[in-house]
């Protein structure tokens, strides 16, 4: 819990980023609302940012799926599933805390969808 | 009143987890339920369970007596007469029927409807909805205290104002909205009084002729009923000239290829087999509620709010939300620590000091202390006060100082926990 509160505490990749892809989405269960800025070369994710405001664990988990995911491959994120996503987090989740840290990935696969339809 | 007593009626309050006992802090969500209450319903499937308004046999006659006994004895709560209560499933379906109805013949475009910011989105939703049919929605502002701006709503009130509809008691804020006033205002101008009791009815006493509302819809399950039964109160020369709401059995008189004749009111408005079950669960919440006295339920309770507001002045980066004066609010508090400033920035400037209700609610829960976090269904007053949620406690007649006690020693573990003060 202390490691979550001091990730929570001082995310890393909190803030925003210029002409990169972005989407806004709430959870309206709770009200917390993120914000993701993501970059992409060569289909691989190369800078991640996110705002916004939600409890301990949409921050935190929008925060890990920064670190995790630049770097990856977009087919690669494509691929995961809600559950390989919260396999990721290092913490455990009831159903109604499941939906804080799905958030941000659902956020993320978004993006990537407007992508490809366009 | 003797609370521990009470609490011996709840068969939930003796389950325990983790080896302590559950403190229940979330009666305006819903309610627990008494044994008389559980116990009722089981006893009409086993002894009376036959389809009401129909059937010749005699259990049908039995359980239609019931159903209508249910009726007399919801009328006799909030002083009406039984042809002015109809059964509904909950307060959303009373106020779903009204706009739905109005909207029939009623009214028409250019039309105007007040309501405020520190409505529940069930009193919010069903009324902007009708913006689609060009009938104007407008909004009375509240204090920064939480009451109703009164000023505000004989501003907004004008010959195109058809139906003012307004919470008796916010479900967030606590606020206790001056009704019988506001009744004349609202009457004064020809308009229609409509009143969401959700959270008026199950915590005092309500009298619809002292008010002289021309609605007021609640639900049983705020109020120690079951869930899935409510009421519509609504005056009687009023209900006969609207349109139904649900079409089908049980709501007419007569049905041709060329011509339908409906039923008189309420059964008018109670389109299919009605929630027979229910209406006795909530008959005898009604019992259980008349037995201790609605105005002591109302005392017990602010006297509770009292208790909790002292308790709370000792953390004093703690915000509660609406009004400080206990006469003038029910027992809901909303709060926050350090006014949930770091959203209204929109930047971690604050961060190190503010805890997320979520989170609140979560440490709370891991001492069994329920309480509800979130936007509590009311997002224009979230925005209004520029807050994304709050943490809620409310109370009820099975509540205590102990509880309160035992919610301040929680709010120091969320402290604790997440290294603020």
């Amino acid at each position: 819990m202390d490691y979550i509160i001091s990730v929570y505490r001082k995310p890393k990749n909190y803030g925003k980023l210029e002409n990169a892809h972005s989407k806004s989405e709430s959870n309206p269960f709770c009200g917390d609302r993120i914000e993701l800025f993501v970059k992409i070369e060569n289909e691989k994710i190369s800078e991640i940012k996110f705002t916004g405001e939600g409890c301990t664990i949409s921050i935190f988990s929008a925060e890990m799926l920064s670190e995790n995911f630049i770097g990856k491959n977009v087919n690669e994120i494509k691929s995961l599933s809600d559950e390989d996503y919260l396999k990721l987090l290092p913490i455990s989740l009831t159903p109604t805390r499941q939906k804080c840290a799905l958030l941000s990935f659902r956020i993320m696969k978004n993006i990537l969808r407007d992508l490809e339809k366009n | 009143m003797d609370v521990k007593k009470i609490r011996e009626d709840f068969p939930i309050f003796r389950k325990m987890i983790n080896g302590k006992r559950i403190v229940y802090l979330d009666s305006t969500a819903t309610t627990q339920k008494p044994y008389q209450v559980i116990e009722k319903i089981k006893e009409f499937y086993e002894n009376y369970n036959a389809n009401v308004h129909r059937g010749i046999y005699s259990l049908s006659e039995y359980s239609t007596e019931l159903y209508e006994k249910s009726r007399e004895n919801v009328a006799g709560f909030i002083n009406a007469h039984p042809e002015e209560i109809v059964f509904v499933r909950n307060t959303t379906e009373g106020l779903n029927l009204l706009s739905y109805s109005f909207l029939w013949n009623f009214l028409k475009p250019g039309d105007k409807i007040l309501i405020s910011m520190m409505e529940h989105h069930s009193n919010f939703i069903p009324w902007v909805r009708l913006k689609h049919f060009n009938i104007d929605v407008d909004f009375i502002n509240i204090t920064d205290e939480g009451y109703l701006d009164l000023e505000d709503l004989k501003n907004k009130l004008d010959k195109r104002t058809k139906i003012v509809s307004l919470s008796h008691v916010s479900n967030v804020l606590g606020t206790i909205n001056d009704v019988n006033e506001i009744s004349k205002i609202v009457h004064d101008n020809n308009s229609i009084f409509v009143v969401d009791g959700a959270q008026s009815v199950p915590h005092t006493p309500v009298d619809v002729k002292k008010i002289d509302c021309d609605f007021i819809a609640f639900s049983g399950h705020k109020m120690l009923g079951p869930m899935g039964i409510g009421v519509l109160y609504g005056k009687y020369d009023i209900l006969k000239e609207m349109a139904p709401f649900l079409s089908g059995g049980e709501m007419i008189k007569e049905v041709h290829i060329n011509n339908i004749i409906y039923e008189d009111p309420p059964l008018k408005f109670e389109a299919g087999t009605p929630n027979v079950e229910g209406s006795l669960g909530l008959s005898a919440a009604i019992d259980y509620l008349k037995n201790i006295g609605m105005e002591n339920v109302r005392d017990h309770e602010k006297r509770l709010t009292d208790y909790a507001f002292k308790k709370m002045d000792e953390f004093d980066d703690i915000v509660i939300y609406g009004p400080k004066n206990v006469e003038k609010r029910g027992g809901v508090i909303s709060f926050n620590f350090n006014n949930g400033n770091r959203y209204i920035e929109k930047e971690l400037i604050k961060n190190d000091i503010f805890v997320h209700p979520h989170d609140v609610a979560g440490i709370l829960d891991s001492e069994n202390i329920m309480v509800r976090s979130g936007h509590h269904c009311a997002e224009p007053l979230m925005d209004f006060y520029r807050i994304p949620a709050t943490t809620r406690a409310s109370f009820y007649i099975y509540n205590d100082e102990e509880d309160v006690d035992i919610l301040m020693d929680g709010i120091k573990k969320v402290r604790k926990v997440m290294k603020i003060g």
